[in-house]
């Protein structure tokens, strides 16, 4: 996951050996970043959206191969064709408002029928299901947010370039996913 | 995925919520899926290898034509003889090289005009007509004053560079015994040398060509020079005709040339 590492090449030299002809350097490309992604997409759409846009994205990077530049910012380009495939998406389903209907205010509905269930009885597989309709429940740009800080190692600026908003927008909208994810989840516990 | 127990969100920290995360949301991409990719990486790969093969597609048809017309254009324009200088590139890229080259090629020899010369018109064809027998007159002139070398107004050797003569060999030969102060030169084409004198027009350029008994004609960057009997005579071009200087050339140090 790592874009640059004392034994590993880092992921601008991959691209560019893939594009020279090296299949290998593909395949190691797409081994760091195949669950990252996936994760990213699948946090926002059903198996089969999140499948879909996946294999878009990486047709469009290898489309891209012969063209790129290294700029040693690898990571940040390919979350940013993530983001603009997840757009995409959402617009070709008509579901942009939902995005852009978001707000960053804090929502009280994140706890469900679950908040009855004992600490003892939440095992282990529900409270897994319990934190990840917690993250489906949060608005789109706060999940985005929340999920990219921690499926990449893009920094706040990094994200904010990816996702077009400001340094401080990010920040809130992290802030607000962290409060929300803590409560649905101590209510639990 | 570890186990989940309730110290999991004791700890009110980012760093812990993260950690509970990566253990719950482990999603990877179906292995078809990754076949997928892969393959279509693979057979990207391939299509661009194969796209820049010499001899695939249009293109690289074409880029090879250009490539062999191009070489075959270079080859012609190095073979052929020099154009005129009111024509040639190469002149206007070097406006203060020798006087001696210039001339040579505007006494280029009118047979060879229908191929290298696509500016001469029929004025110029003309001119040279009209020179011709002044040049052969100027000819047998200087043969008639060939014994007068220590008079006051030395005898000039003059060398006819117009090709005007009907058997070309001939006015080789006779150019090319005046080069050689008047002796036999059957086979050697005087013509020749004073156009590839006047090829040479890189200021580096200097070579040695045998003539008959002991004699040489040597090329350099400042125009002709002939050897006989150990002398050395520099040549000019006056009038489109082939003149030797009145003093052989001293001593090798009194005449700096570039040499190849």
């Amino acid at each position: 996951m790592q874009s640059t590492s004392q034994a590993e090449p880092t992921d601008d030299a991959l691209m560019l050996a893939y594009a020279a002809g090296d299949q290998g350097a593909f395949a190691r490309l797409y081994e760091r970043y195949r669950g990252p992604l996936y994760r990213y997409f699948r946090r926002q759409l059903s198996a089969a959206e999140a499948d879909d846009c996946f294999q878009t994205l990486w047709l469009k990077v290898i489309d891209q191969a012969p063209r790129f530049r290294p700029s040693g910012a690898f990571q940040g380009y390919l979350f940013t064709v993530a983001h603009n495939q997840l757009m995409d998406h959402f617009r070709r389903r008509g579901r942009l408002s939902e995005v852009s209907a978001d707000a960053d205010e804090f929502t009280d509905d994140l706890a469900d029928g679950s908040a009855e269930t004992p600490p003892d009885a939440l095992a282990r597989e529900e409270l897994r299901q319990r934190l990840l309709t917690l993250l489906e429940r949060l608005p789109f740009h706060q999940r985005e947010a929340w999920v990219l800080k921690q499926e990449s190692a893009l920094t706040i600026e990094e994200i904010a370039g990816v996702t077009r908003t400001s340094i401080e927008g990010v920040r809130s909208r992290l802030r607000y996913a962290t409060v929300k994810l803590k409560a649905g989840l101590a209510r639990h516990v | 995925m570890s186990d989940f127990n309730e110290s999991d969100f004791d700890q009110d920290d980012d760093r812990r919520l993260g950690d509970l995360y990566r253990r719950a949301a482990d999603d990877q991409p179906p292995a078809e899926l990754d076949q997928r990719i892969l393959a279509a990486a693979a057979a990207a790969g391939q299509r661009r290898r194969s796209r820049w093969l010499p001899g695939r597609g249009p293109l690289a048809g074409l880029a090879t034509a250009a490539v062999v017309v191009l070489a075959v254009t270079l080859l012609l324009r190095q073979t052929e003889p020099p154009l005129p200088a009111e024509a040639s590139g190469r002149e206007r890229a070097a406006p203060a090289a020798s006087p001696l080259r210039q001339e040579a090629r505007v006494a280029e020899p009118a047979a060879n005009a229908p191929a290298v010369r696509p500016a001469a018109g029929p004025a110029a064809a003309a001119d040279e007509a009209e020179a011709r027998p002044e040049r052969k007159a100027a000819l047998a002139d200087s043969r008639s004053n060939d014994t007068g070398r220590t008079a006051a107004a030395p005898p000039r050797r003059e060398i006819p560079a117009s090709a005007s003569q009907a058997p070309a060999q001939a006015e080789e030969i006779e150019t090319v015994e005046a080069l050689a102060d008047g002796s036999a030169a059957p086979g050697l084409s005087g013509g020749a040398l004073v156009r590839r004198a006047a090829a040479f027009a890189a200021p580096d350029c200097a070579e040695t060509f045998p003539l008959p008994d002991g004699a040489t004609l040597r090329i350099h960057d400042g125009g002709l020079e002939v050897s006989v009997n150990g002398e050395r005579w520099a040549l000019r071009c006056v009038d489109g005709v082939w003149q030797r200087e009145a003093e052989p050339v001293l001593t090798e140090s009194s005449r700096p040339q570039s040499s190849r």
